[in-house]
C-alpha cells in the first residue's frame, strides 16, 4: 500500500451508462511524467479518445484533473482542469478555472475524475470522501448556474459543498458551453460543458474531509510562506490586488493593441469607461480570492442605481470587459457587467460569445447580413440591446442564435459568408488581445494545442518592453519587445513549457507566469517537499515538453499539420491603423516565427509534425508508432 | 484575548483554515481546522467562524467528560485528552465553532494557539486581528495618560514660578 504525499492517491472513474463507479490508485509513473492536472488529463485523453470519438457521444470523456499542490498553502495551487475531445473544435479540448473546487476534490481523496458514457436522464455526481453517488438532477435541468449551485447546497444542507455545474447553454447543445465552479469560476473554453450536457450530467458536487499529507511539511510550509511573501512584495501586487485583470484595459489601449471593432482597429476612444479603475471607483465592493491565494485579485461588483440597480455578482475579468465592450464598440460598463452575468448564468464562454456578436456586427456593417436574417435585430456597432439579446438567443438556440451557437467557423459555413473575417484558429475564437500588437501571442494563438488560445503560451515576457530583459534571458533583445518577430519562436516554446507545467500543477498564471514568482528549480522543490518525488529542474521542464508533445500528437493523429497553425488573413495582411499608437502599421509575419518555433520544439519544420527523435526522448515512442513516424 | 473578525475585509481565501490545520497537525485541510469560513457566493459574503470565548462557556458546561476547560490567562477553551467524541459541545455551541475531527473523532475548538494565533498571522487582508482585550489595564492606562497631561501643565507653572522657561 503506497502512502501518498501531496497527491490524494486515487482516481475516480464513473461510467454514466452502466452506473459503474471505480476507484483506483494513482499511478505514480503518471505523476513522474505529467505531474498532474492538465498533464494527467492530456495523457489519458490521448489513450481514451481519438479520431473515432464523437465529441457529443457517450464514448467521449469529461475529466477533472488537479495537481499535487491543490488544497495546500501553496498560494497558486488552487485551480482545476477539465478535458475531453472538443465538440466545438473537434480537436483536443480543455478548460481551466480557479476558485475552490480543486481543493475539495483533493480533500475528498481524488487526483482525477474520469467520466464516460451517458446517463438516461439528468443526473449529478455527488462525491463525499469515498462515497460516490449518481443522483437525480431532473429538477435541476433547465436552471441556470447560480440557481443550480444554490439549489444543490440547499437540498444537501451544506453551504460549503463545492459544485462544478453547467447551465442551460450546455443543455441546449451550444458548442461553447462551459463548466462553472463557485458560480463564476469559468472553465469555459472548448465546450467542456457541452460534453457534460451531452452526457446528461448537470453537475459534480464534492466535499471532502481528508487532510493533505506532505513529505516534508516544515520545508513546504517555509517555501509556501516565501512564495506568499514574494507575491505580497511584488511591484505589481497593488494594482493586481485592487483591480484584477481589468487593469489591462488602459495599458493595452495606450499601446494600441486593445481589441476594438472586431479587430478593425486596436484603439478604443473611451477606454476609461471600460477600465479596472472605473470598476474600482464605482462598482467594486470588496475583493474575492481563489483558494489559498494572497493576491485576492477577484472582485465583487454591485450596481446601486440606473437600469441595473440591485445587480450584484463576482467579476468581471478583462476578457469579458473587452469582449462585450471594445470588441463590439460598446462603452457602457454596466451592460458589460450584465452581459458577464448572463453568460455565466447560461454557462457560455464569453470570449467565443463576444466573437459571435462582433462578427455579426462586422457582417452587418459591410452589408453581408440583413436585419431580417437576424430576427430583426439592429446589428449596428455598440447596440447594447442587441448584444444582450444575442447572448440570450445563442444560449437558447433561438432564431439566429441557432446559427451562432456552434461557433464562428460553423456559422460562416452555414451562412456561406464571413469566413474571411471569422477570427478563430482551429475553430477556437481569438481573445481580446490584438495579434498585430503582440507577435509572441500571435504565434501562440497559431500553435496552441486547443486552438486560438493565449493561455497555452502566455508569452507575457514580450510585454517587458525593454531589450535588456531579452538579452539576459535568451540572448535576444527582441524577445522582450512585443512588436518584434525575432526570437518569438524561442520564447513561445519556452513559455509554453512553463505554462504546461503551471497547468499540471494547477497554479495560477497571474502569479506563476506574469509575476514570475517561481522557476523550474522552485517547482522541483515544491514537488519534493509536497510529494517526496525527486525532480531536477530539467525534468520538470521535460514534463512541460511532454505535455505539449502528447497534445500535439493527439491533434496530428486527427489530421492536423502546419497548415492548421495559422492566423486569420487580417492579422497577416492588414496593417493596424494610424490611431494604434506604437502598434500602428503592424502586421504579423507568421511563417518565420513558425519555422523558429518548430526548430525549438524539435518538430519537422515543413509539416509541423513531431519527430520520432523528440518523442522517444520524452519516452513517447509508442506515440511515434501511432503516428507512423 | 479574542480574535476579531471583519467580514468586509475577508476575501474568502481560507488561508486561515490551512494555517490552523498546519499549526496543530502539520497537514493541510479544512476539516482539520478550528476556524471555518462560510462563503455565500451570490452575495459575495465571506465570513470566518471561530470560538468567541463566551463568558458562560456552554461547551464546557455541556461536556460530560470534563475534557473542556478555560485557560485563565488567555480565556481560550482548552481540550484535554479524554474526549469521547460525543458531540455535546458541537450541539451546545451557538456559533458552530466546535467541530469533531473527521479522523480522530475528537473535539476541535480554537485554543488561540497559546497566544499567537496562526490564522491571524497568515491572514493577507487583516480580516482577522488579535485583540489582547485586557480591558481593565486599558481603562487604567487611560487614567494614567490623563494624569500625565495634568502633570505636564503643572510642570510649566512650577518652572515659571522658579524664574525658568520650559
Amino acid at each position: 500500500m503506497t502512502t501518498y504525499f501531496g497527491y490524494a492517491g486515487q482516481v475516480l472513474e464513473v461510467d454514466l451508462t452502466s452506473k459503474q463507479i471505480n476507484i483506483s490508485p494513482l499511478d505514480l509513473d503518471l505523476a513522474r511524467n505529467y505531474i498532474g492536472g492538465r498533464g494527467f488529463n492530456s495523457a489519458r485523453l490521448y489513450e481514451l479518445t481519438g479520431p473515432a470519438t464523437d465529441p457529443r457521444g457517450p464514448e467521449n470523456v469529461v475529466m477533472f484533473g488537479i495537481g499535487p499542490l491543490n488544497g495546500t498553502l501553496t498560494c497558486m495551487g488552487s485551480r482545476f482542469n477539465v478535458s475531453g475531445k472538443s465538440p466545438h473544435t473537434g480537436i483536443l479540448g480543455d478548460a481551466n478555472a480557479g476558485g475552490h473546487f480543486g481543493s475539495d476534490l483533493k480533500y475528498a481523496g481524488f487526483d482525477q475524475i474520469i467520466i464516460t458514457g451517458k446517463a438516461d436522464k439528468p443526473v449529478y455526481l455527488l462525491i463525499s470522501d469515498d462515497h460516490v453517488e449518481i443522483k437525480d438532477a431532473s429538477h435541476l435541468w433547465g436552471r441556470d448556474v447560480t440557481e443550480t449551485n444554490l439549489a444543490i447546497k440547499q437540498e444537501l444542507g451544506d453551504n460549503s459543498i463545492q459544485i462544478a455545474t453547467i447551465g442551460p447553454a450546455a443543455e441546449n447543445g451550444v458548442s461553447f458551453a462551459g463548466v462553472y465552479a463557485n458560480m463564476v469560476r469559468a472553465a469555459a473554453r472548448t465546450g467542456m460543458g457541452t460534453v457534460m450536457g451531452s452526457k446528461n450530467l448537470k453537475a459534480v458536487a464534492v466535499r471532502g474531509t481528508k487532510p493533505v499529507r506532505l513529505a516534508d511539511p516544515e520545508a513546504l510550509y517555509r517555501l509556501d510562506k516565501q512564495l506568499n511573501t514574494a507575491i505580497l512584495e511584488h511591484p505589481d501586487f497593488s494594482s493586481r490586488a485592487k483591480l484584477g485583470t481589468p487593469r489591462n484595459t488602459i495599458p493595452l489601449n495606450l499601446g494600441g493593441f486593445l481589441v476594438t471593432k472586431h479587430f478593425q482597429t486596436a484603439f478604443f476612444e473611451n477606454a476609461e469607461a471600460l477600465s479596472g479603475e472605473l470598476l474600482a471607483e464605482k462598482y467594486n465592493m470588496k475583493n474575492k480570492s481563489c483558494h489559498s491565494c494572497p493576491l485576492h485579485c477577484s472582485r465583487f461588483a454591485v450596481i446601486k442605481d440606473g437600469p441595473f440597480a440591485g445587480f450584484k455578482a463576482e467579476g468581471p475579468e478583462y476578457e469579458t470587459i473587452a469582449g462585450f465592450g471594445s470588441r463590439c464598440m460598446n462603452d457602457n460598463i454596466e451592460v458589460v457587467l450584465k452581459c458577464n452575468d448572463m453568460a455565466n448564468r447560461f454557462g457560455m464562454d464569453t470570449i467565443t460569445t463576444s466573437e459571435m456578436i462582433s462578427w455579426m456586427m462586422e457582417l452587418y456593417e459591410r452589408g453581408d447580413i440583413t436585419r431580417e436574417e437576424a430576427d430583426g435585430l439592429d446589428l449596428s456597432w455598440g447596440n447594447t440591446d442587441t448584444i444582450m439579446e444575442l447572448i440570450r438567443k445563442i444560449a437558447y438556440r433561438e432564431g439566429i442564435g441557432d446559427v451562432l451557437a456552434d461557433g464562428v467557423r460553423k456559422a460562416a459555413e452555414r451562412l456561406n459568408r464571413g469566413a474571411d473575417i471569422a477570427m478563430h484558429v482551429k475553430g477556437l475564437e481569438i481573445i481580446q488581445a490584438e495579434p498585430r500588437g503582440m507577435k509572441g501571442y500571435a504565434l501562440g494563438f497559431a500553435v496552441a494545442t486547443r486552438g486560438g488560445d493565449h493561455l497555452r503560451a502566455e508569452p507575457f515576457f514580450e510585454l517587458h518592453g525593454d531589450p535588456a530583459f531579452g538579452i539576459e534571458k535568451y540572448g535576444i533583445g527582441e524577445t522582450a519587445l512585443r512588436l518584434e518577430h525575432k526570437g518569438k519562436g524561442i520564447l513561445v516554446k519556452d513559455s509554453g513549457d512553463w505554462c504546461a507545467v503551471s497547468d499540471a500543477l494547477n497554479v495560477c498564471k497571474n502569479t506563476m507566469v506574469c509575476m514570475e514568482i517561481a522557476e523550474y528549480d522552485v517547482v522541483a522543490e515544491l514537488m519534493k517537499f509536497a510529494t517526496g518525488l525527486e525532480f531536477t529542474a530539467d525534468e520538470v521542464q521535460k514534463c512541460g515538453e511532454r505535455i505539449w508533445n502528447i497534445e500535439h500528437a493527439y491533434n496530428v493523429r486527427l489530421g492536423l499539420d502546419r497548415s492548421h497553425d495559422t492566423l486569420p488573413a487580417r492579422f497577416q495582411q492588414e496593417p493596424l491603423p494610424e490611431e494604434c499608437r506604437e502598434s500602428a502599421g503592424s502586421t504579423v509575419d507568421l511563417e518565420p516565427m513558425l519555422d523558429e518555433y518548430y526548430e525549438q520544439r524539435g518538430w519537422d519544420v515543413k509539416t509541423g509534425r513531431p519527430t520520432r527523435a523528440k518523442l522517444e526522448e520524452l519516452g513517447l515512442g509508442n506515440v511515434a508508432d501511432d503516428l507512423g513516424l | 484575548m479574542k480574535i476579531t473578525v471583519d467580514a468586509a475585509k475577508c476575501v474568502g481565501c481560507r488561508i486561515c483554515e490551512l494555517e490552523c490545520s498546519f499549526r496543530h497537525e502539520r497537514v493541510f485541510g479544512r476539516s482539520q481546522s478550528r476556524i471555518r469560513v462560510t462563503k455565500l457566493e451570490d452575495v459575495g459574503l465571506d465570513l470566518p467562524h471561530l470560538c468567541r470565548q463566551c463568558n458562560n462557556t456552554p461547551c464546557v458546561t455541556a461536556c460530560p467528560t470534563a475534557t473542556l476547560s478555560v485557560n485563565s490567562t488567555t480565556g481560550a477553551i482548552v481540550a484535554g485528552d479524554n474526549c469521547s467524541g460525543c458531540g455535546a459541545c458541537v450541539s451546545a455551541c451557538p456559533f458552530g465553532a466546535a467541530n469533531l475531527h473527521p479522523q480522530t473523532g475528537k473535539v476541535l475548538i480554537c485554543d488561540l494557539c497559546d497566544g499567537s494565533p496562526a490564522c491571524v498571522a497568515g491572514c493577507p487582508t487583516g480580516a482577522l486581528t488579535l485583540d489582547s482585550g485586557d480591558s481593565l489595564t486599558a481603562i487604567n492606562l487611560e487614567a494614567e495618560r490623563k494624569r500625565g497631561q495634568l502633570a505636564e501643565k503643572a510642570a510649566t507653572r512650577l518652572l515659571r514660578d522658579w524664574g525658568l522657561s520650559k
